[in-house]
């Protein structure tokens, strides 16, 4: 069964109010490049795990789904697929969802210009209503998306560093992929009028959710083919980031010199070589391992909350991050 | 005065943008001239002035660090990034200061100015023109208010 089923969410009604934002933006005619290239990725796919984010959180406040939760479940794919749309540029990927990446198609300048658009049609809709009493709205579109660059970042000074602590590693992993699912889950509840507190635990939950579905995607890098990823396999170590499985192998004084030979300009070979031994090694099932205490964590989080029937929406959660294609 | 606002609003910027990001502002009082000229008669106090200065500033160096972003440009990665976290960095330095009418004001414009590049035209749009619209609707609204 689809996530979106599980949660009992409209996913259709989700993508039009996706597609409608920039449908109704007078600013861009219909057919336009722009639009068309938008809509193109959009409809490419996607798991619009942000939106439904977003929707199971507004299930924590007291008011029924609105047209400001749907819109602001919108903007949090639009974010998403802006800073997709510039973390290809930044990674060199040629490929997205299959289909070339949008740079490939667009031009580089002109695709960097596109994602601002994304991220700039969102904060003309959101700030209207974003009075100082609704401040959230404006966490989706300037802290989270901060934190996505600071991640991004790191990231860049931590490319072939072969040291990196576990805690560098994590901080990146929460400032790239955690804080914006759970700022989707708090803006959301507070868009419904949740407690400030309630909030704040499905922020929690959200940070220890989005650790355990990065540490997921770097297994995933190592265990799935080419084709399923839509990338080539290994990518991450082919492009310097040393992830989660990357560092536990490197505790292995075996492993370690055939992975810390590998830099910039390494041959295939051993870029293969390195990639076999991680896999052969125990790292996977330890990288396996601290992800099930972050969805554990998840799940205690989840308890505080067990009083509110949406509650189940986030075990749902947990069990699909669980059960990821391994 | 008008070096000095720059060069304390360099300062007050560069204190609060993230280290990691490691970016160094500058603006010319040449380029400054026309955020001068539109703030220019409002009786400003001086920490607004260095707020609108601050929101000037970010917001000419994210476009210009986008607009860098040729295909084999040596630094393309860091362009790209820097851009992006100074569009952010600029609406919470803005909501920092109690600037949210100012970002209404300025969306569409920015936005605009997004879809004109992603179209290949980069001709320069005038911003401290906007602010000065804003300022000049701000006190046409103040004004309104006293009168009722």
């Amino acid at each position: 069964m689809k996530l979106q089923e599980a949660l009992n969410i409209d996913i259709a009604e989700v993508n039009r109010e996706i597609e409608r934002l920039v449908t109704s933006d007078r600013d861009v005619p219909g057919g336009s490049p722009l639009a068309t290239r938008i809509l193109e990725l959009i409809a490419s796919g996607g798991k619009r795990l942000r939106p439904l984010m977003v929707i199971v959180g507004s299930r924590f406040g007291n008011k029924s789904i609105g047209r400001r939760t749907l819109q602001l479940a919108a903007a949090a794919e639009f974010i998403h697929a802006a800073s997709l749309i510039h973390d290809d540029i930044i990674d060199d990927a040629k490929v997205r969802r299959g289909s070339p990446a949008l740079h490939i198609k667009a031009g580089v300048i002109s695709a960097v210009h596109i994602g601002n658009y994304m991220s700039a049609r969102v904060i003309e809709l959101l700030s209207k209503q974003a009075r100082n009493k609704n401040r959230y709205v404006h966490d989706l579109s300037a802290v989270a998306t901060a934190q996505l660059c600071i991640g991004e970042y790191q990231q860049m000074e931590h490319a072939y560093d072969y040291d990196i602590t576990l805690e560098e590693y994590l901080e990146k992993s929460l400032n790239k992929t955690a804080l914006l699912m759970a700022t989707c889950l708090r803006a959301g509840a507070l868009s419904a009028g949740s407690t400030e507190e309630t909030a704040d635990a499905l922020y929690a939950f959200g940070e220890s959710l989005g650790l355990a579905f990065q540490i997921q995607d770097d297994l995933l890098d190592f265990t799935q083919s080419s084709d399923t990823l839509g990338k080539p396999a290994g990518s991450d170590l082919r492009h310097g980031q040393v992830t989660l499985p990357v560092i536990y192998a490197l505790q292995d004084p075996g492993l370690a010199p055939r992975i810390r030979r590998i830099g910039p300009g390494s041959s295939e070979a051993d870029i293969e070589d390195a990639l076999a031994a991680i896999s052969g090694s125990d790292a996977l099932a330890r990288t396996e391992e601290t992800c099930r205490r972050y969805l554990e964590q998840a799940a205690d989080i989840a308890k505080q909350l067990s009083s509110y029937p949406a509650h189940a929406d986030l075990m749902t959660l947990i069990h699909h991050f669980a059960g990821r294609d391994r | 005065m008008n070096r000095q606002l720059i060069g304390d609003t360099i300062r007050l910027l560069q204190a609060e943008i993230s280290p990691i990001a490691g970016i160094q502002l500058s603006l010319s009082p040449e380029e400054g001239e026309a955020l001068f000229t539109a703030m220019e008669g409002y009786e400003l106090e001086y920490s607004r002035k260095l707020h609108l200065m601050g929101i000037f500033i970010i917001l000419v160096q994210a476009a210009r660090r986008h607009m860098e972003c040729a295909e084999n440009h040596p630094d393309l990665v860091r362009s790209v990034l820097d851009g992006d976290y100074l569009y952010s960095f600029y609406l919470q330095f803005a909501l920092k200061y109690r600037e949210l009418d100012l970002v209404i004001h300025l969306a569409p414009f920015i936005k605009r100015q997004q879809i004109r590049r992603s179209h290949g035209d980069y001709a320069e749009q005038n911003l401290a023109a906007q602010i000065g619209q804003f300022l000049k609707a701000e006190l046409k609204k103040k004004a309104h208010r006293k009168k009722c």
